[in-house]
């Protein structure tokens, strides 16, 4: 399978430092022509800093890109392109109301004089490529409108009409149901003949050892194994991928402060919440005094499943108690009121006002405690927001800086601690670590710690598997918008749970 | 309450224009002119500060215009012809400007539609109706008619300070109150900067963008009353044209962001002023009456040119 001559791609030495974060050490990377390299490891292992070093996003501290054996300039995504590294985002990059044609040649249309599109040679080089590579669409549908493993397929075309001869797929199935998905591996078979290499992200080891040639395993932002996958098992890649020994330290540590169903007393309890087409029966009791995680892959709805318990969205089928009482939030407000506190996967758009301060931001759930009458009172806002910066250790320690301006970790932490303001008793965190620093994700577990010594029900989705051993009590999985299974923290190894998340086609 | 950088150097460039124009022009500080470009900073800035509402909650009020013809109509028709007594008049006219709000703020956060679709859609129906219900003739008082109280009230002027610029300055203090220093104000400012954010915030965003509109179409009713009395008569198919394009270039050059969440009611007063000084400028300058707009807007653009260079700096 490796062709004579250079390989495709070759990464050597790539090293990238953020301050004093090392995000990627001295990495070495191949992909050969017709090679399905998988590319894998947990979240802040690397994958994603080297992946944006190859697409030319990230300029590498140290290190070199060798194109078919060309040195190509660093740092610069449209010369990545134009040499033929394409990448496929989990999110699609498409304009949905254009068609399938117009979205395979956007931005670099064949013209005739004047600058007309010639449509006439778009279609017939589509055409050709549609044949070459025995991928079937319809050119005219609406983009919008196609499934989303058919949208997938035109990001495919997309990057073969550009002549990629690497195509990068990041989490290529997370949004794809089973039959999908032996669609899209077909795809890939068929690309791999024609001589592409490619480089596939993904958390599902089943899909792995059912496509890939070979694997890269990373942790700790370097390339810790490479091998073909046929010399390789899964519990050999679960092991690879944790560490040993950092897998038996936070579980260690974990293990002590673990207290599955906390105090025992239910704070909410939800029985076959289902909501039609996203998810259906899952039913389970969040107890005071615990930490417990939702896990499973992008795609299996905990996301939609925890809006709905906030009230941002509503289910429709199901019943939902808190203390006891039946209730059916609508509106955050109403889950406000029952005492939940919500911190959204998308901080910069659902979490936080960017362009407003620390201060402002902090407040902006509680505006109504700060009022004297019917004004508000800025200077208590400015104490409470002191006392919050405090007790979160938010740096720099100055209210009045713009949150935009702030790191990753640091805005989690305002965010976090805008719901603390409230005193809430029932806690809901949608990926509250990703983005943040190591050093800021440890200080969010501890505040996440203290809040359930105090009492509060912490729920928290997660698809960050060491984040799931460390901090949580309980631990459910999600397959489909399904709750496949809830374990006891200190019951469970990182590998059942790794297997039961992959299970949609186990 | 401090002021900003922004309203600062506005703040200056008002006095640097003024002191310009009156070394040319000295009759620009005569009382007769200062009182008169007074009434007219009242008149416009009662709207320019309705329209700030909007502006910060991010939508647009297009209709002010319009709305200010066809209320103008219609008060000044139910006192002229005496159907009403001049409060009550007022009082109908105020509730109907709320109820256009209502609708707009209710098409827009509700329903879904764009703001500028919405009072666009405003500013063609309420300019027909108000030309229809006057069968496009110039409604006025009759000959001899008289209203001393009303006129006084909305017309006069105390130790020769227009009551126009009183009323404004009120309106100001009270708005500025309810924008910058309640819950209210900030529920606005999030929900323009972002709304989804201040949706999970737990702020009701529907009802914030309503009430935006309701404050911005009721203000314009209220100048709609002051400025039908100061002309005292209105042909509809040309009384308050523009006017919205007024109240949008004050918010602007005042500091308002057209994407939401930016803006403080002393900006769009500074902002009204200097719109004011400019025209009076126009008039006082000899220069054709003809290029007023082409002036006005050529300041605006400096200003926000020279706005987005500084903050530029800012941020590097």
């Amino acid at each position: 399978m490796t062709a004579a001559g250079p390989p495709l791609l070759r990464g050597t030495g790539l090293a990238k430092t953020y301050g004093n974060l090392v995000a990627l050490d001295d990495t070495d990377f191949v992909v050969n022509a017709g090679e399905v390299r998988a590319l894998i490891g947990s979240n802040g292992a690397g994958k994603s800093t080297l992946i944006k070093i190859l697409t030319g996003a990230v300029t590498p501290t140290r290190g070199s890109v060798e194109i078919s054996g060309e040195i190509a300039p660093l740092g610069d995504p449209s010369e990545m392109i134009r040499r033929g590294v394409a990448c496929i985002y989990q999110h699609s990059n498409l304009a949905p109301a254009m068609s399938a044609l117009d979205n395979i040649y956007l931005g670099r249309q064949p013209t005739r004089r004047f600058g007309f599109v010639d449509t006439r040679r778009q279609r017939l080089q589509a055409e050709e490529l549609l044949a070459h590579h025995g991928i079937d669409i319809d050119l005219d549908a609406r983009v919008g409108t196609l499934s989303t493993v058919k949208q997938k397929e035109v990001e495919i075309l997309k990057a073969l009409a550009l002549e990629a001869r690497v195509i990068l797929m990041d989490e290529p199935t997370g949004w794809l149901a089973g039959a999908d998905v032996v669609r899209l591996h077909n795809t890939i078979r068929t690309l791999k003949a024609r001589g592409v290499g490619i480089v596939y992200i993904s958390h599902v080891l089943d899909e792995i050892f059912a496509v890939c040639d070979t694997v890269t395993i990373m942790r700790d932002g370097r390339v810790v194994a490479e091998s073909a996958v046929a010399d390789i098992d899964r519990p050999r890649v679960v092991h690879l991928m944790v560490g040993e020994k950092l897998a038996r330290e936070s579980a260690d540590a974990a293990l002590k402060q673990r207290r599955p169903r906390g105090t025992g007393a239910v704070r909410l309890s939800a029985r076959g919440l289902g909501k039609s087409g996203v998810f259906a029966d899952v039913s389970f009791d969040l107890h005071a005094g615990e930490i417990f995680c939702l896990t499973g892959l992008i795609g299996s709805r905990r996301t939609e499943l925890v809006r709905t318990l906030f009230g941002s969205d509503r289910f429709d089928t199901g019943t939902l108690e808190i203390d006891g009482r039946a209730v059916a939030p609508r509106t955050p407000l109403d889950g406000m009121s029952l005492g939940i506190g919500f911190v959204p996967e998308d901080r910069h758009r659902e979490g936080l006002m960017l362009d407003m301060n620390v201060t402002e931001n902090l407040a902006m759930a509680t505006l109504e405690r700060h009022c004297r009458g019917p004004l508000l009172s800025r200077s208590g806002m400015v104490r409470a927001g002191r006392r919050a910066i405090d007790d979160l250790s938010v740096q720099p320690r100055d209210g009045s800086k713009m949150v935009r301006l702030l790191s990753g970790g640091n805005q989690q932490k305002v965010l976090v601690g805008k719901w603390l303001s409230r005193g809430p008793r029932i806690l809901i965190l949608d990926e509250p670590t990703v983005g943040v620093d190591v050093g800021a994700k440890a200080e969010i577990y501890a505040i996440l710690r203290r809040e359930r010594e105090q009492g509060a029900a912490i729920l928290i989705v997660s698809s960050d598997l060491e984040e799931v051993m460390t901090v949580a009590d309980r631990i459910g999985v999600m397959v489909s918008g399904r709750l496949v299974a809830v374990h006891d923290a200190g019951s469970v190894g990182m590998a059942d749970i790794v297997r039961e998340i992959g299970g949609g086609s186990a | 309450m401090m002021i900003s950088r922004k309203d600062l150097s506005l703040l200056i460039l008002i006095i640097v224009v003024g002191t310009v124009v009156a070394i040319i022009n000295p009759r620009f500080l005569s009382p007769i002119n200062l009182s008169n470009t007074a009434n007219l900073i009242g008149l416009f800035g009662i709207f320019a500060v309705a329209q700030a509402f909007v502006i910060i909650s991010g939508g647009i009020e297009l209709s002010v215009g319009s709305i200010i013809a066809l209320l103008g109509v219609l008060f000044v028709d139910l006192v002229a012809a005496g159907t009403l007594s001049p409060g009550v008049a007022f009082l109908v006219v105020l509730a109907l400007g709320c109820l256009i709000g209502l609708l707009h703020g209710f098409l827009v956060a509700r329903v879904g539609l764009q703001p500028f679709v919405v009072t666009l859609c405003g500013l063609l129906i309420y300019r027909g109706i108000a030309r229809y219900y006057t069968e496009d003739a110039t409604a006025g008082f009759p000959f001899g008619a008289s209203f001393p109280t009303l006129e006084w009230l909305v017309a006069g002027r105390l130790y020769g300070v227009p009551h126009s610029l009183i009323a404004f300055l009120l309106i100001t203090v009270v708005m500025g109150v309810v924008l910058h220093r309640s819950v209210y104000g900030r529920h606005l400012f999030a929900v323009g900067k972002s709304e989804e954010a201040a949706r999970y915030s737990g702020i009701n965003t529907t009802r914030v963008v309503i009430s935006a509109y309701v404050i911005c179409c009721g203000l314009t009713a209220i100048a709609a009353v002051f400025i039908a009395m100061y002309t005292r008569s209105i042909s509809p198919s040309s009384h308050g044209n523009f006017y919205e394009l007024y109240a949008i270039a004050a918010a602007v050059l005042g500091g308002c962001s057209l994407r939401g969440g930016e803006g403080s009611i002393l900006g769009v007063v500074l902002g009204t002023v200097l719109l004011q000084v400019l025209q009076n400028l126009v008039n006082l300058l000899g220069i054709p009456s003809s290029l007023n707009f082409a002036v006005m807007g050529s300041v605006i653009l400096i200003g926000v040119l020279a706005d987005q260079q500084f903050s530029k700096r800012k941020v590097r």
